[in-house]
């Protein structure tokens, strides 16, 4: 069985450290018990969150991208976050955290492939977005909805079939059509795509992984803010 | 010259491990017949007939030696009691799970291929196909997903997945990794029960005149799961399923798409006949662990080329295919996977012709 690890003996740089290794191996209860501690003595939830689960996250995300990890452990890497997420996520509305940003995602109509989906999903949370997942096969009218709900940053659509992708310029036209494009920065993602078809269809960009997907939507949400302002 | 041979003797020579006229060519374009018939989809892939004629006339067509038949990923799926759907212009998937834990195991019951309806209507495009043909075409009936991918499908493909990693245990060792004994042990007996159940759909394949049966593994490879899980979850199934059929003087196509270079090795192990392997693999290191060993059936990309590639992009892959794999025998020509619904017929002509005209042996 594991070794004896006795968390209140442990200063709180090495509880990251552990926090970071046990959402690598995804241990759901460990991560609870490392961010109850963490909370309890005194660390802030935007702390835990970006010292532990985010920076852990990104070590998951990178060594997925680069075939050390692959879906099933990142799965439950994620489930893992989503546990200690669970805690923090009232913590952090209560103190007024400000959110990096939302974004509203799913695959595009006629395509069921999810499993990338919901990696970016997960890993999307993890670096502290709010995400809106609609699911599989979707249409540009129940993206444009759920945009307009959530007042959404991003729209992130997954396509894996060639025969799907060429939705994704129906919706961003559709987006054009009423007005909206420029509110919303459209990611792309999905194993057929690459960074000229995202060109084309006027996409801000091509997500080739996960871990990417956060990068740019990171960058994009630096942007805009920088707009905003 | 270039065809002293018949479908029939080409492939049976290169399955034995010898040389034939040419390379032989499959297609693997049950959609392609789906789009050519202009029936809606969820009416063609639950007609048995109507998938037979569709087989039967686009082998008139292009003429290539071996067929493979099927009605998508979710056949077996659907049998065993999980939710799939017909979708228009696709092919049918599955989107609800048979069981809702793996506690509920003994719930399922080994579906008769005989009685239970997608099963039912395949094996009536498979006879129909054999009767009208199967003195000239080499016909595989594919017995649909393996025990791996059949088991996700039947938890919930994520469900599945994530399970799998809990029962591996953790990577940094940190607090030991030992992963979880009673939790592996329950998917094993999930893989059990698949692994009984494709095994049935692939002698019903056989009865029903097939000369070969195939199963679809792609969950089971590099592109989502680890070489370790391969092996610890897929790879002895595999293995059991093609002494099983051995035993019984029946050949199988085993098929992951995507990258599955890692484990190629591996699967070369299990003894299976054919390997349908995909665009992405490396042809070379391929070829090193088939030679004499198993034939590679594919390895031509089904969209990027031969869909929405130029009749030279084809013929170019193509060439490649046959001059790397091709060397010696081994090589049965084709998409590594599905053809989507609109690959363009002249596509579909050029990679024949290609296989003709560069594939022949002296
Ligand atoms: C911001 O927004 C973003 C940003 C980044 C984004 C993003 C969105 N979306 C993705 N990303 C990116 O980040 C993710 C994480 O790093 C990445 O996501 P990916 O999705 O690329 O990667 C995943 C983590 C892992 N990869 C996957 O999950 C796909 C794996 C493979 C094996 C695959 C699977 C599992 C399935 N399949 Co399907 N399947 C194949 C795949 C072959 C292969 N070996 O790759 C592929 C995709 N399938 C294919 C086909 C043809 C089909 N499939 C079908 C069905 C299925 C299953 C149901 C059996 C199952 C899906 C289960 C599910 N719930 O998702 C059918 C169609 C269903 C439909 N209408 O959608 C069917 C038509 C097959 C059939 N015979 O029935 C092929 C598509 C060919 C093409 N280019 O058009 C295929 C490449 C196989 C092949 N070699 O030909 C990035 O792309």
């Amino acid at each position: 069985m594991s070794e004896e690890i006795i968390l209140s003996e442990l200063s709180q740089e090495e509880i990251y450290e552990l926090m970071k290794e046990d959402l690598y191996d995804g241990l759901a209860d460990e991560i609870v018990e490392e961010v109850n501690e963490s909370l309890g003595r005194g660390q802030q939830p935007y702390e835990v969150l970006t010292y532990g689960l985010v920076a852990g996250m990104e070590i998951v995300g990178n060594d997925f991208r680069d075939g050390i990890l692959f879906v099933p452990e990142v799965l439950m890497a994620a489930k893992a976050m989503k546990a200690g997420m669970a805690i923090l996520r009232p913590l952090l509305a209560e103190t007024g955290a400000e959110k990096i940003g939302s974004m509203v995602i799913g695959t595009v109509k006629g395509d069921i492939h999810d499993i990338g989906k919901n990696l970016v999903t997960m890993m999307m949370e993890g670096a502290g977005f709010e995400v809106f997942d609609l699911g599989i096969n979707n249409s540009a009218e129940a993206y444009i909805e759920a945009i307009e709900k959530h007042d959404a940053d991003i729209l992130g659509m997954s396509a894996l079939l060639t025969t799907t992708m060429p939705y994704m310029k129906v919706v961003i036209d559709t987006l054009k059509e009423k007005g909206i494009r420029k509110n919303v920065v459209v990611l792309v993602g999905g194993a057929p795509l690459n960074e000229a078809f995202a060109e084309a269809i006027e996409a801000d960009a091509y997500c080739r992984d996960a871990a990417v997907a956060v990068e740019t939507a990171k960058k994009f949400m630096q942007i805009r803010r920088g707009v905003k302002a | 010259m270039t065809q002293s041979m018949t479908s029939l003797e080409r492939t049976r020579t290169v399955l034995a491990g010898g040389i034939p006229d040419r390379v032989p060519v499959d297609l693997h374009n049950f959609m392609m017949v789906a789009e050519a018939s202009g029936a809606p989809f969820p009416e063609f892939f639950q007609d048995g007939e109507a998938m037979a004629e569709g087989q039967i006339k686009a082998w008139r067509e292009f003429g290539h030696d071996v067929l493979i038949l099927e009605n998508g990923t979710a056949a077996l799926a659907e049998a065993c009691g999980a939710q799939v759907e017909y979708m228009e212009g696709s092919a049918p998937v599955c989107h609800g799970p048979a069981i809702k834990s793996l506690d509920d195991i003994d719930k399922l019951e080994v579906p008769d291929p005989y009685k239970v309806f997608p099963l039912t209507e395949n094996l009536r495009a498979t006879r129909i196909v054999a009767q009208e043909i199967g003195d000239k075409a080499f016909i595989i009936g594919r017995a649909d997903q393996g025990p791996f991918s059949l088991a996700a499908m039947l938890l919930g493909m994520e469900e599945f997945l994530l399970r799998l990693a809990q029962a591996d245990g953790g990577r940094s060792g940190r607090r030991g990794g030992g992963g979880d004994a009673e939790l592996a042990k329950k998917l094993h007996r999930l893989l059990e029960f698949s692994l009984a159940v494709t095994t049935r759909y692939a002698y019903a394949q056989i009865q029903a005149g097939a000369h070969m049966t195939s199963i679809g593994e792609s969950l089971s490879g590099p592109d989502v799961c680890s070489p370790k899980s391969y092996k610890t979850f897929e790879w002895s199934y595999a293995k059991r399923m093609v002494e099983n059929l051995k035993a019984d003087n029946i050949q199988l196509a085993y098929h992951i798409c995507g990258d599955a270079t890692a484990i190629v090795p591996d699967m070369v192990e299990t003894g299976a006949t054919i390997l349908e392997l995909d665009y992405k693999v490396d042809m070379l290191a391929v070829k090193a662990a088939t030679r004499g060993r198993a034939t590679v059936l594919g390895p031509v990309d089904p969209s990027g080329v031969l869909a929405l590639g130029a009749p030279s992009d084809v013929e170019n892959a193509a060439r490649e295919a046959i001059e790397i794999l091709g060397e010696g025998g081994g090589l049965i020509l084709g998409p590594g996977c599905a053809l989507p619904p609109k690959t363009p017929a002249e596509n579909v002509h050029r990679l024949i012709e290609t296989a003709r005209k560069y594939g022949v042996y002296a």
